[in-house]
C-alpha cells in the first residue's frame, strides 16, 4: 500500500477510488443525464463488475471513474485528489501513471510487435527503452506470452491479443485497471481464460479492477457486481468479497462453475429485476 | 444492375458528412493529379508546337522538345502514384461495407458493380475538377517565358479531345485499380482486413536496379547506334527502378531507426514506416524525384553556362533552370497532396487505435509528433539523397551566378518540404477528433 499524504482533503478515502454523487449530462438536445447521483467506492485490490443494459450509463461511469470524462457534478477521489477538478493534461498524465486500460480487441497498435505495444506506456512515461522493454518482456512472460514478443497483433489470436492488452495495462503498476467489455469479441472459453488472467494478475499486482460488461459470466469473475440502470446504481452492492478477487469465479452463491445455462438464467433474473 | 446502382446511389446520399471524408480526399487527390498531368502535357505540347514552326536552322528547338518529354516522363510517375493513392483511399472502410452488404444478401456481382461505380464516380468528379484546375492554371502559366518569349495560352492548351481523353484515362485507371481490389476480396474477404506480417521486401530489388543501371551505362555509350527512342526507353526504366529501390531503402532505414529509437514517437513512426514501406515511399518519392531533378538541372545549367559564350546556349541554360523549377513546383504540390491525403486517410482508418492510446494517457502532442516523424524521417532522407550529391558536384563550379542558382535551388527545396509538412498538419484536426469522446 502506498501512503496517501494528501488524505487530509479526503479523510475517508485512503487508497480507494471514491466517487460521490456523480451526475453526468452530455450536452445535446435531449439532455437526459447519463448518470444521476452515483456513489461508488472501489477499495484497493478489489474487483468490481459494472453491469447494465445498453445505454444504462455503465461505460459513462467507467469513463468518469477513470478521469476520461469530467462529471457534470460530484467528485471522484483517487489517492486524495479529485479527478473532477483536475485539468485535462493532469488527468491524461494520471491515466498514464496510475490507471491501466483494457478495451475490446483491436486497440493494440497493429504496427508494433507485442513487446513494443506493452513497452509503449512506459516509454511515454519517460522510462528508457531498454528498461521498458525488459519490464514489458517480464510482464508478457507472466501472462504466458513468452516467445511471442516479436509477434504483431495481427499474428496473435483474440485471446493472446487481450492478454497483450492486459500486459500493457499492468506494466506501469497501476492502482486501478479499467476494462470495457474486455471479452466482447471472444468465445466463451477464451473469455473465461482471459478473465481468469485479468483477475489473477490484478490481484497479484494489488491493482483494483473495474470491468464493464453485459456478460454475467464475466461479472462472475469479479468480487462484486454493480448493476446500473438509467444512470443509477440499481441495488445496493453486495458486500466486498476480497476472497474472490484472486482469479476464481464468483460462483459460491450457486455452487457450480458458470455455464451458459446459468448465464441465461441469471440474465432472465436481471430482466425481472429491471422490470420492477 | 439497376438495383445495385440504385442501392449504391442511395447509400451515397445517406452517408453522414463525417463518413464522406475519405471520398472527398480521393476526389481531391484525383483532381490534383489530373491538373498536374494536364499541365505537364500542356507544357510539352507547347514545345512540340514551337518546334513544328521553328525555322529549319534552329538547332535548339528539338532539344527543347526532348527536354520537355524527359521532364514529362519524370513527372508522370509521381502523378500516377498520386492517382494510385486516390484509388486506394478508404479501401478498408469500403471493404467493411461491402462485406456487410454481402452478409445482407447482395450478390458478389452487385457488390462488384457498386465498388466500380464508386471508384468511377470519385475519379470522374476529381478528373473534372482537375481539368478545371488546368484551365485556371493556363493564365498564370502563360507568364513564363521560354526561348525568349512567353508561353501562349493557345500553346499550352491541349484541345478539348485530349483533355477529355485524359479525364477518361483517369477514370479507367481508377476502375482498373478498383477491379484489383475486388479480386483481393474475392480471394479471401478476411485476408484483406486482417493485418499479418508486413511483406518483407526482398533484396532482389537491388539486383534488378543494378541491371537496369548497367543497361543505362551501356546504352549511354551507344546512343548513336541504338537511337534516341531506345535511349529514352532505358532512361524511363532507370526512373522506374527508383520506384523499385525506393520502398526497399525506406524499409531498411525504417528498421534501422526502429532499432535505434529511444523515444516512443520515433519508435512508433519507424514501425509505421516498416509496416507499409510502399505507402511511405509513395508519399515522399515524388518530392525526392523533384528535388533530384532540380538539383541536377542546376548543376547542368552551371556547367553549360560555363561553357557557353553562345547566347542561345545561355538562354537554354536559363530555360532549363526555369523548367526544372516549374517541375519542382508541380511535384511539390503533387507530393504535398499525396502526403496530406495518405496521412489523413490513415488517421480516419486508425481512429480507434488513436482513441485507445489517448484514453490510456498518451498526450495528443505525442500523436502529432509521431505522425510528423513518420513523414520527416523518409522525407529528410530522400531530400538529402536527392539533392546533396548533385549540389556537392555543383560546388566546384560555383561562381557568383552559380551561388545564386544554388541558393534558389535550396530555397525551392526547403519550400517544397515545408509544403509537405503543412499538408500533414492539415490533418491535425482529424487526430483531435479521433481521440475526442
Amino acid at each position: 500500500m502506498r501512503p496517501h499524504p494528501t488524505a487530509v482533503t479526503a479523510p475517508d478515502t485512503g487508497d480507494a477510488l471514491v466517487a460521490r454523487d456523480l451526475v453526468k449530462t452530455y450536452p445535446g438536445v435531449d439532455a437526459v443525464p447519463a448518470l444521476r447521483g452515483v456513489d461508488v467506492t472501489v477499495s484497493p485490490g478489489e474487483s468490481v463488475a459494472v453491469m447494465g443494459p445498453s445505454g444504462s450509463g455503465k461505460t459513462t461511469l467507467l469513463h468518469v471513474l477513470a478521469g476520461i470524462l469530467t462529471p457534470t457534478s460530484g467528485s471522484v477521489h483517487w489517492r486524495g485528489r479529485d479527478l473532477a477538478r483536475m485539468g485535462d493534461a493532469a488527468r491524461t498524465a494520471l491515466r498514464r501513471t496510475d490507471f491501466g486500460f483494457v478495451f475490446q480487441t483491436g486497440h493494440l497498435l497493429g504496427e508494433l510487435p507485442a513487446l513494443e505495444n506493452v513497452a509503449l506506456p512506459l516509454m511515454l512515461a519517460g522510462v528508457p527503452r531498454r528498461e521498458a522493454a525488459g519490464r514489458a518482456a517480464a510482464v508478457l512472460a507472466t501472462l504466458g506470452l513468452g516467445g511471442l514478443e516479436r509477434r504483431r497483433p495481427g499474428e496473435l489470436s483474440g485471446g493472446q491479443s487481450q492478454r497483450v492488452a492486459i500486459a500493457r495495462a499492468l506494466v506501469g503498476r497501476p492502482g486501478v485497471v479499467f476494462a470495457d467489455e474486455p471479452t466482447g469479441a471472444l468465445d466463451q472459453q477464451t473469455s473465461a481464460e482471459v478473465m481468469g488472467e485479468l483477475t489473477r494478475r490484478c490481484a497479484q499486482e494489488g491493482a483494483a479492477l473495474v470491468v464493464v460488461t453485459h456478460d454475467a459470466q464475466v461479472a462472475g469473475w469479479c468480487g462484486r457486481t454493480l448493476r446500473v440502470r438509467d444512470g443509477r446504481i440499481e441495488r445496493p452492492a453486495t458486500p466486498d468479497r476480497p476472497d474472490l478477487a484472486t482469479g476464481t469465479p464468483n460462483t459460491s452463491d450457486r455452487g457450480t462453475p458458470p455455464t451458459p445455462r446459468d448465464a441465461a438464467a441469471r440474465s432472465r433474473d436481471e430482466q425481472t429485476v429491471w422490470a420492477r | 444492375m439497376r438495383a445495385a446502382l440504385g442501392l449504391w446511389w442511395g447509400l451515397q446520399r445517406r452517408e453522414a458528412a463525417h463518413d464522406r471524408r475519405p471520398t472527398l480526399l480521393a476526389v481531391l487527390a484525383f483532381a490534383v493529379s489530373t491538373t498536374a498531368l494536364l499541365v505537364s502535357l500542356g507544357g510539352t505540347h507547347a514545345f512540340v508546337d514551337r518546334a513544328a514552326v521553328a525555322p529549319p536552322g534552329d538547332e535548339y528547338a528539338p532539344i527543347y522538345v526532348v527536354l520537355a518529354l524527359v521532364a514529362c516522363a519524370l513527372l508522370v510517375v509521381p502523378i500516377l502514384t498520386l492517382g494510385g493513392v486516390a484509388a486506394r483511399l478508404g479501401v478498408a472502410r469500403r471493404h467493411a461495407r461491402l462485406a456487410t452488404l454481402r452478409l445482407a444478401g447482395a450478390t458478389s456481382r452487385q457488390v462488384g458493380l457498386m465498388t466500380l461505380a464508386e471508384c468511377a464516380a470519385q475519379a470522374f468528379a476529381g478528373a473534372i475538377l482537375g481539368a478545371l484546375g488546368y484551365a485556371l492554371a493556363l493564365a498564370p502559366l502563360s507568364l513564363l517565358a521560354f526561348q525568349g518569349r512567353r508561353l501562349g495560352v493557345d500553346e499550352l492548351w491541349l484541345g478539348l479531345p485530349l483533355v477529355a481523353a485524359v479525364v477518361a484515362g483517369v477514370v479507367l485507371l481508377s476502375v482498373a485499380s478498383g477491379v484489383g481490389g475486388l479480386l483481393r476480396v474475392v480471394v479471401g474477404p478476411l485476408g484483406v482486413a486482417a493485418r499479418t506480417t508486413p511483406v518483407r521486401l526482398s533484396a532482389v530489388r537491388v539486383l534488378v536496379v543494378g541491371c537496369v543501371v548497367l543497361a543505362w551505362f551501356v546504352v549511354g555509350q551507344l546512343t548513336q547506334q541504338v537511337g534516341m527512342a531506345v535511349t529514352l526507353g532505358v532512361l524511363a526504366a532507370v526512373v522506374a527502378t527508383i520506384n523499385v529501390l525506393g520502398p526497399y531503402v525506406v524499409m531498411l532505414s525504417g528498421l534501422a531507426v526502429a532499432r535505434l529509437a529511444r523515444g516512443p514517437e520515433t519508435l512508433l513512426a519507424a514501425r509505421r514506416i516498416v509496416d507499409d514501406p510502399r505507402s511511405t515511399w509513395r508519399s515522399v518519392s515524388a518530392l525526392g524525384l523533384g528535388v533530384a531533378l532540380a538539383a541536377l538541372s542546376s548543376v547542368g545549367t552551371v556547367i553549360a553556362g560555363d561553357a557557353g559564350a553562345d547566347p542561345a546556349g545561355a538562354v537554354l541554360g536559363a530555360d532549363i533552370a526555369t523548367g526544372s523549377l516549374v517541375a519542382l513546383v508541380i511535384v511539390s504540390v503533387v507530393a504535398a497532396t499525396s502526403t496530406g491525403v495518405v496521412q489523413a486517410a490513415r488517421v480516419i482508418d486508425q481512429g480507434p487505435q488513436y482513441r485507445a492510446l489517448a484514453l490510456a494517457g498518451a498526450p495528443i502532442p505525442f500523436l502529432h509528433r509521431a505522425r510528423l516523424r513518420e513523414v520527416t524521417i523518409p522525407l529528410g532522407a530522400t531530400i538529402v539523397l536527392g539533392s546533396v550529391l548533385p549540389l556537392l558536384v555543383l560546388v566546384p563550379f560555383a561562381d557568383l551566378a552559380g551561388i545564386g542558382l544554388l541558393v534558389r535551388t535550396v530555397v525551392a527545396i526547403a519550400a517544397a518540404a515545408a509544403l509537405t509538412v503543412a499538408a500533414l498538419a492539415a490533418s491535425r484536426p482529424l487526430v483531435r477528433e479521433a481521440v475526442r469522446l
